[in-house]
């Protein structure tokens, strides 16, 4: 999946090294550190993670919404163009006609004094040039797309009018008006109840597959990434320290930390007279973080290697990597579980 | 522990009095609003709180669960109804008395940072509790405060840190400790661990659990994480726009549970596993988009039911909790398990029939697998 | 929503640990403009405090050999009508400005902050009739209200502090108010009434640390309208009597001057200007670099 150098092949976005860093009183906090990925065109991505991870500064900054004091280092590729390089003016453009964003919390993105239509309607017509009945039948239609009833009578209606599940429609409509091929969703239903999380997922899911749009959906839910991504990273630290296919990453675990996650999700088979299994200590901060590799104060199989030399990006496969000392031996062990529990 | 011997007029007898620590009746707060409607959050809730137990109270927001948590605190004055602690009614005690009440009872908060008085340090948000109750000051609080924070697993070096300088994790712990500091008996758990992360809600439900069975306490536990509920409790109600439309014991309920908003919490819950997401999302595929508004008439359920836009009887008659196993109740004129649901409907549209009576042969009306 | 603001939060305040908690006045020193003013404010307190060590002539001494003379070495602000040294009587004039003004900040706040604390736990009732008190005075015009109570209750120093006091304390309730309501809404609060505190002691001792820093930000802002007030009311000659001169009776005697000696009322003017501008700019800055993200 890696494209080769100077040709554009069906890699949509390509992410070398990116880095956010702050500086505060002479110290330098990097809350992202080189991240790379590659989505190819209707890939869905998962990024996973837990507070502290950077997995939302990512999102900014792949974006490019982050401004000073934050500094990004390395190279947003969108079909071969380095984002990181645009202006102000062009990046804009970018952000109408190719790549948008859905936020997580509909009451504060959606401008409570603005009609729900006219926020669409705007979107449309940054992204192309329609006149405005055009853009009216179009904000319509694509109200109707993502599910919102009567969308040609609540197209008037205020987003304090609708309930959390259909504001987040109404986002969605907006992210999806300018005929984007990237999407980038941070945290889309965390604010949402359990049920019209999985309504609203399930719409995405589908939306998603009708346009053929790649999706990088930032999350720090791991079920909710079950359901919706093909492939999935683990964010700590800064640093995304395992990729899998999703079929993979849940049944065969590399390293230690995403072991740990997943261990330490409650769940409705648990049992009940077992405590459940936790993760020693608290994420690092951003400016603090240990030496060596930054998980191993919290991993039960750390050794003193882990503490003298931070581990590098280990190849297991296609599209399969982990940071880890040990990672070979890790997913050779598990592999072989899970091949022997099948048989 | 008094053995009470007023009777509980007219709720229904779960267990005996003795052993029910908090209870509720009838318990219902309205919310008025401009132009004569109100938002009726919290409608005839009536649930027995046995001592040394975990009741888990589910519901998604605008279900009322926070706003019946508050009203078992009297933190907040119900519209009707009672909450009896020991047999006692909360709502007829004096200020005095009330203060005094509330040494037994403490609650924590979902928002760890939000709970804490910022301006405050870690020992005087614990030693708060201290200072108005037992007088105590200085060293001897600061000695008490140290004790709790080891309680709860906290570094005593803590104790000078102000909120923002810690974790949502230990801001949660910190909140734990307030509440365990006049040694209550019953502690309301408001989504305490829903605003943290996985590996932080692992650990704070150890140390919950833990803390009850050395300290010998009662929760109260209120969360919309169905998973975390079957972990904690014993006792399970779910709630939905003020009612509670199943309750019983936690086997039960998860093992039969019989209420269609309930098999629609659980089809709802994302599973680490991508396999079953798949099929979840599969059996959610042709699910009814949520409405806007509750009706007022009949069953509150009854425009996301899949059986409600068949029966006449959901649109005109609220259904009230009836008793399908000595420890099981559903408020549904139709409880069953969920794959008899899937039938019933396929059968009724089929038939292009409506439900008409409850009697006929392609619906079942009380059905408990064996 | 609350899952991210607390993790939010989390991350800030991480941040914040980290990157160390600065004083609200560090902060505001630290940004130029805010450190100019507060540098401003103190030159004019000090003056005015020490006002015999940085004046070399009495305000009131009459010398009509140096009448309308302009701003030289010897007298730094040049000289009025009667020969008086300018700078002095700016410098004499502040002491009264200042002093009024201070007075009227301690009654506007003093008053505000009870009535606007009162309004907003008693809600209901109480707390219409006292904000509707607050709406009917402030309907009044500020310049008119004065003018009335000046002309019944009289104009001395202390007098004229107090009436500006009252007259400024409306808005600071409506302030007061606001803060404490917000406060009233959170956790924490709910947290201490569970824990059995009563609620005299859970405002004294919880709500009202949290509004402090609002209610100080008010103050400022507060003495700076102070000083307008008394400046215009001496302008028109209702506000301090001579021998006694404040710097608005300074701008009014100055007034008269304006084609032969512009100096006359052009550093009363500006001071003025000044101390107005500083205390408005220290009193916005201490506000906006409060409650540092993440915490609402």
């Amino acid at each position: 999946m890696i494209a080769t150098s100077g040709v554009s092949t069906k890699t949509l976005l390509e992410v070398r090294d990116l880095s956010v860093s702050f500086r505060a009183n002479r110290n330098v906090i990097e809350p992202v550190r080189g991240v790379s990925l590659d989505l190819p065109r209707g890939r869905r991505l998962g990024i996973v993670g837990e507070s502290g991870s950077g997995k939302s500064l990512t999102a900014l900054a792949l974006m490019r919404l982050l401004h000073s004091p934050a500094r990004l280092g390395g190279q947003v590729l969108l079909d071969g163009e380095d984002l990181l390089t645009l202006s102000d003016g062009q990046m804009a453009k970018v952000r109408a006609r190719r790549m948008s964003m859905i936020y997580q919390d509909p009451m504060s993105s959606l401008n409570p004094v603005f009609t729900v239509g006219k926020q669409i309607i705007e979107a449309i017509r940054i992204a192309s040039d329609v006149s405005a009945a055009q853009a009216r039948s179009a904000a319509i239609e694509v109200l109707g797309e993502v599910g919102v009833p009567e969308p040609s009578r609540r197209i008037d209606s205020y987003p304090h009018e609708f309930s959390g599940g259909m504001r987040q429609r109404v986002m969605i409509a907006m992210a999806l008006s300018g005929d984007v091929d990237v999407l980038i969703a941070d945290e889309p239903t965390t604010a949402l109840d359990v049920t019209t999380q999985a309504r609203v997922m399930d719409l995405l899911s589908r939306v998603v597959a009708e346009r053929g749009l790649a999706v990088i959906l930032i999350t720090h839910d791991l079920g909710v990434a079950a359901g919706f991504c093909d492939e999935i990273k683990v964010m700590y630290a800064g640093r995304l320290v395992e990729s899998a296919p999703v079929d993979s990453l849940y049944q065969r675990p590399v390293h230690p930390y995403t072991e740990a996650l997943l261990g330490a999700i409650c769940q409705l088979d648990a049992d009940i007279a077992q405590p459940m299994t936790t993760i020693a200590g608290q994420p690092p901060l951003p400016g603090a973080l240990p030496r060596g590799c930054s998980f191993h104060p919290r991993c039960p199989d750390a050794v003193a290697r882990c503490t003298d030399e931070a581990p590098s990006t280990v190849h297991l496969g296609p599209a399969r990597f982990a940071e880890c000392h040990f990672a070979l031996e890790r997913a050779a062990m598990s592999d072989a579980l899970t091949s022997g529990a099948q048989s | 522990m008094m053995v009470q011997s007023t009777p509980q007029t007219g709720a229904q007898a779960v267990s005996t009095s003795s052993d029910v620590i908090v209870a509720a009746e009838g318990l219902t707060r309205h919310f008025p609003l401009a132009g004569g409607a109100s938002v009726r959050a919290v409608d005839g809730v009536s649930f027995d709180i046995r001592r040394a137990e975990t009741f888990g109270l589910v519901g998604e927001s605008g279900s009322g669960k926070s706003t019946v948590a508050r009203l078992l605190l009297r933190l907040d004055e119900p519209t009707s109804g009672r909450v009896t602690v020991d047999g006692n009614d909360l709502f007829a005690l004096s200020n005095r008395e009330l203060r005094r009440q509330r040494r037994r009872m403490q609650i924590v908060f979902q928002d760890p940072f939000a709970a804490l008085n910022r301006r405050k340090t870690v020992e005087q948000i614990v030693g708060l509790p201290l200072s108005v109750h037992l007088g105590l000051r200085g060293q001897a609080r600061a000695a008490r405060v140290a004790e709790l924070l080891d309680l709860v697993g906290l570094r005593r070096e803590l104790a000078g840190r102000y909120p923002h300088q810690m974790s949502g994790g230990q801001c949660q712990r910190v909140g734990i400790a307030r509440a365990l500091a006049l040694e209550p008996e019953f502690i309301v758990l408001d989504e305490a661990v829903s605003a943290v992360d996985v590996s932080i809600r692992a650990q704070l439900l150890n140390l919950l659990k833990d803390l009850q069975i050395r300290l010998g306490l009662t929760y109260l536990f209120v969360s919309h994480d169905l998973a975390v509920v079957r972990y904690m409790s014993s006792s399970v109600a779910v709630m939905y726009h003020g009612r509670i439309v199943e309750m019983g014991s936690r086997d039960r309920l998860f093992g039969d549970p019989m209420h269609p908003y309930t098999h629609c919490l659980m089809k709802a819950i994302p599973i680490p596993d991508p396999d079953q997401e798949r099929a979840n999302a599969r059996a959610r595929a042709g699910g009814v988009v949520e409405p806007d508004a509750v009706p007022v008439e009949g069953c509150r359920f009854r425009h996301r039911c899949p059986l409600g836009a068949l029966s006449p009887r959901c649109a005109s008659e609220e259904p009230q909790l009836i008793q399908v196993a000595p420890d099981h109740q559903v408020a549904c004129h139709y409880p069953q398990s969920p794959e008899s649901v899937v039938n019933v409907v396929s059968t009724a549209a089929a038939a292009q029939q409506s439900i008409a009576d409850p009697a006929s042969s392609s619906l079942p009306s009380h059905r408990s697998r064996g | 929503m609350t899952i991210l603001a607390a993790q939010d939060r989390a991350q800030s305040g991480e941040l914040v640990a980290v990157t160390g908690r600065r004083s609200p006045l560090v902060r505001v020193v630290r940004r130029p403009l805010g450190a100019l003013a507060l540098g401003i404010l103190v030159l004019l307190v000090f003056a005015a405090i020490a006002a015999p060590l940085v004046t070399h002539y009495p305000p009131n001494q009459i010398a009509p050999a140096v009448r309308f003379h302009g701003p030289s070495t010897a007298h730094w602000f040049g000289t009025d009508e009667l020969g008086r040294d300018l700078f002095s009587r700016v410098v004499y004039g502040g002491r009264i400005a200042l002093g009024i003004a201070f007075g009227a900040t301690v009654v506007a706040m003093f008053l505000g902050v009870i009535w606007g604390f009162i309004a907003a736990q008693a809600r209901g009732m109480l707390d219409e009739v006292l904000m509707r008190a607050v709406d009917v005075i402030m309907a009044i015009p500020l310049i008119m209200f004065s003018l009335i109570l000046v002309v019944a209750l009289g104009s001395d120093v202390v007098t004229l502090a107090v009436i500006i006091g009252l007259l400024l304390a409306p808005v600071t309730a409506r302030v007061a108010r606001a803060a404490v309501l917000s406060e009233l809404r959170a956790d924490y609060y709910q947290a201490a009434i569970a824990v059995g505190a009563s609620k005299p002691r859970v405002m004294l001792g919880e709500v009202l640390p949290n509004t402090a820093p609002v209610l100080i930000a008010r103050a400022a802002i507060v003495a700076a309208d102070a000083i307008i007030v008394e400046a215009s009311l001496s302008f028109i000659g209702l506000g301090v009597q001579p021998p006694a001169a404040s710097w608005g009776t300074l701008t009014q005697q100055g007034y008269q001057q304006i084609f032969r000696a512009l100096w006359c009322i052009g550093f009363p003017g500006v001071v003025i200007f000044l101390a107005i501008w500083s205390l408005n700019t220290v009193g916005e800055h201490f506000q906006d670099t409060l409650d540092p993200r993440g915490q609402r």
